[in-house]
C-alpha cells in the first residue's frame, strides 16, 4: 500500500515536474513519502489524521530541523516530551500515554519508509 | 486434653480455655524472670504442633513460622509441662481457626488479584510481598487477641473476613491495588494507572528503538526516541533529495514498473496474455539490463534455467524465447523482487506463497527450491514492516505481473 501509493506519487512528480529544480522536487518527493505513510497507516492513528490533515489543508509540511537544546543532558522528562511532541504530527493534543503509543506506531512507519526509499534508491543506482 | 478433643468452632470451650489461657498467661508474667526451662518446653510443644494442624490446607505450611511464633512468645515464661499442654493446645486450636479463616481469605484474594497482578507485570513481585505480609499481619493480629483473651474470636474473625471480602471487588474495579504505605485515594491511583501505562509504552518503544535496550531511565530513553525519530524523519528528507537527483534512471525504472503494472492483459492467467506477459518481461529485462548489470550465474540462475525447461512447454508456447534470456530475465525479475522486498507486505507475501503453491502444480521440482529461497527472501524482508496495513487486491496483481 505505501509502496504503491509512494511509486505512483514518484511517478506523477517525475511527469510533470521534471522542469522544476531538484529542491523543490525533493520536497514533493518527501511529502510524498509522508502522504503514502499516512495513507497506509489510514484514520485509525492520531499522527497519521493529523499528517492528513495536514497535507489536505495544502499546508507545507514542516519538520524541525535540528533541535540542539534537546542534546543537552540536564533537560528534563517533560521537556523531552515537549520536544518529541514536536516531532511526532499531531502531538501537541496528546497525553503522554498517547503521545508514546503514536511515537512508536509513527516510528515503524517511518523504518517502514525509509527503508522503501532506500530500496527505490539501490534499485535505481545499482 | 479436652481442647485437644474439643472441636475448635464450640464458643463455649474456646471462652473456657480463653479463662484458663488467661490465667497461665498472668501466671506465666509473674514468673517469667526466674524460669529458663520455658523456651525448651516449647520446642517440644512446636514438634507436637507441627503434626497438628496438618489438617488444614496447604496454605498453612507458611504459617507455621507464625504460629509457634506467637506460641513461642507468649510460653515463653511457664512454669511446666504439665500446665502448659492444655492452655497452649488450646490457643493452638483457636488460632488453626483463625488461620483457616486467613488462609481462605488469602486465597480469595489471590483470585480477585490475578487479574490485576497479570496486569501489572512488573510489580508483580511487590504484590506477592505485599500479600504475605499482609497476611503476616492478620495473623500477628490474630495472635495478638489470643493474648489479649477476647472470648468472641471467631465473630471477630469472621468480621475480618467479610471486611476482606468488602475489599477485593472495590479493587478489583479500578485494577490496581495499593500497597502498604501507599495513598489509596482515586487521585493517586489514577496516578498510578498512569504511570504503568506509560511504563509499558516505554518498554514497548525500547523494543522499537535499536540501541535503547541498554538505557536506563525515562530521560534516557526518551532522549534516545527523539533521536532516532529525527535520525528517521532526515533519512526520509535525504531520501527524498537523493531520489530528485536521480530522475532519469528513475523515469525508466518507474516506467517499466508501471508499464507492467496498468496492464490489464497480464491480470488474467491464459497462456497466451502469460505470453505476452513473458513478451513485456522481456522488455523489463531489456529495460533493467540497463539499470541492473546482469547477474553472471549464481545457483538461483541455474535454477531458475532448469526450471525454465520446465516452465516453457505449458507456460510460453507462443513466444520464442531463448532458453537463457528468460532464465536471466527471471532472474532479474527475481532480484527486483529483492530489492523491492521490502515494498510488500505481509499479506503479498502471503498472496505470493499462494500464487507459488498454486503454480506449483506446472513446476514440479525446482520449484519447491525456488519457493524456498524466495520464502527464505521474504521472510527477511517482512520481519519489521507486519503491522502496516495493505491492501491485498493490487499488490499481488503486481507480483504476477513481476513474475
Amino acid at each position: 500500500m505505501m509502496a504503491c501509493h509512494f511509486l505512483r506519487a514518484l511517478f506523477r512528480i517525475q511527469q510533470t515536474s521534471t522542469s522544476s529544480s531538484s529542491s523543490g522536487r525533493s520536497r514533493r518527493i518527501r511529502r510524498a513519502a509522508y502522504a503514502s505513510m499516512a495513507y497506509s497507516a489510514g484514520t485509525r492513528r492520531a499522527w497519521s489524521r493529523a499528517l492528513l490533515r495536514k497535507l489536505r489543508s495544502r499546508a507545507r509540511l514542516r519538520f524541525p530541523r535540528r533541535l540542539s537544546r534537546a542534546a543537552t543532558p540536564q533537560r528534563r522528562d517533560m521537556d523531552q516530551a515537549q520536544v518529541l511532541r514536536k516531532l511526532v504530527p499531531g502531538g501537541p493534543s496528546m497525553d503522554d500515554c498517547k503521545l508514546l503509543e503514536e511515537t512508536a506506531d509513527y516510528i515503524r512507519c517511518l523504518t517502514t519508509q525509509v527503508r522503501l526509499m532506500q530500496t527505490v534508491m539501490d534499485s535505481i543506482s545499482s | 486434653m479436652q481442647g485437644l478433643r474439643a472441636p475448635p468452632d464450640d464458643l463455649s470451650v474456646l471462652e473456657r480455655q480463653e479463662a484458663c489461657l488467661l490465667n497461665w498467661q498472668q501466671q506465666g508474667q509473674e514468673q517469667s524472670n526466674y524460669n529458663p526451662r520455658g523456651s525448651g518446653y516449647c520446642r517440644q510443644m512446636q514438634t507436637s504442633f507441627q503434626a497438628l494442624p496438618s489438617g488444614c490446607g496447604g496454605e498453612k505450611n507458611v504459617n507455621h513460622g507464625d504460629v509457634h511464633g506467637s506460641i513461642d512468645c507468649f510460653s515463653d515464661g511457664w512454669p511446666d509441662l504439665a500446665n502448659i499442654r492444655y492452655p497452649v493446645h488450646g490457643a493452638a486450636n483457636v488460632e488453626e481457626t483463625s488461620i483457616t479463616n486467613v488462609s481462605s481469605n488469602s486465597s480469595r484474594k489471590r483470585k480477585a488479584d490475578k487479574s490485576p497482578r497479570s496486569k501489572q507485570k512488573e510489580n508483580g513481585g511487590g504484590g506477592k510481598g505485599d500479600s504475605g505480609c499482609k497476611r503476616i499481619k492478620e495473623e500477628t493480629g490474630g495472635g495478638a487477641t489470643s493474648e489479649t483473651g477476647q472470648p468472641n474470636k471467631k465473630e471477630a474473625a469472621s468480621g475480618d473476613a467479610s471486611k476482606k471480602n468488602d475489599k477485593p471487588p472495590k479493587t478489583d474495579c479500578i485494577h490496581v491495588r495499593a500497597r502498604r504505605g501507599q495513598a489509596t485515594d482515586s487521585h493517586s491511583l489514577a496516578e498510578r494507572v498512569r504511570r504503568e501505562r506509560i511504563s509499558q509504552r516505554m518498554k514497548y518503544l525500547q523494543d522499537l528503538v535499536p540501541g535503547c535496550s541498554k538505557i536506563t531511565g525515562k530521560a534516557g530513553m526518551l532522549d534516545e526516541i527523539i533521536n532516532y525519530v529525527q535520525s528517521l524523519q532526515r533519512q526520509v528528507e535525504f531520501l527524498s533529495m537523493k531520489l530528485a537527483t536521480a530522475s532519469p534512471l528513475m523515469d525508466i525504472n518507474i516506467d517499466s514498473i508501471f508499464g507492467r503494472e496498468i496492464n490489464p492483459s497480464c491480470k488474467s492467467g491464459s497462456t497466451a496474455m502469460i505470453g505476452m506477459s513473458s513478451e513485456l518481461l522481456d522488455q523489463s529485462y531489456l529495460r533493467f539490463d540497463t539499470l541492473q548489470h546482469p547477474h553472471p550465474c549464481s545457483g538461483l540462475d541455474t535454477f531458475m534455467d532448469s526450471s525454465d525447461l520446465v516452465l516453457r512447454p505449458n507456460v510460453n508456447p507462443p513466444v520464442a524465447v531463448p532458453d537463457a534470456s528468460f532464465g536471466s530475465s527471471f532472474d532479474v525479475i527475481l532480484r527486483l523482487n529483492m530489492s523491492m522486498g521490502v515494498l510488500f507486505g505481509v499479506q503479498t507475501c502471503k498472496a505470493c506463497m499462494a500464487w507459488i503453491s498454486s503454480k506449483e502444480e506446472g513446476q514440479p521440482s525446482p520449484s519447491n527450491h525456488w519457493k524456498v529461497k524466495a520464502l527464505i527472501l521474504y521472510q527477511e524482508h517482512y520481519d519489521a514492516s507486519d503491522d502496516n496495513k495493505r491492501s491485498g487486491s493490487v499488490l499481488p496483481n503486481n507480483l504476477k505481473m513481476e513474475m
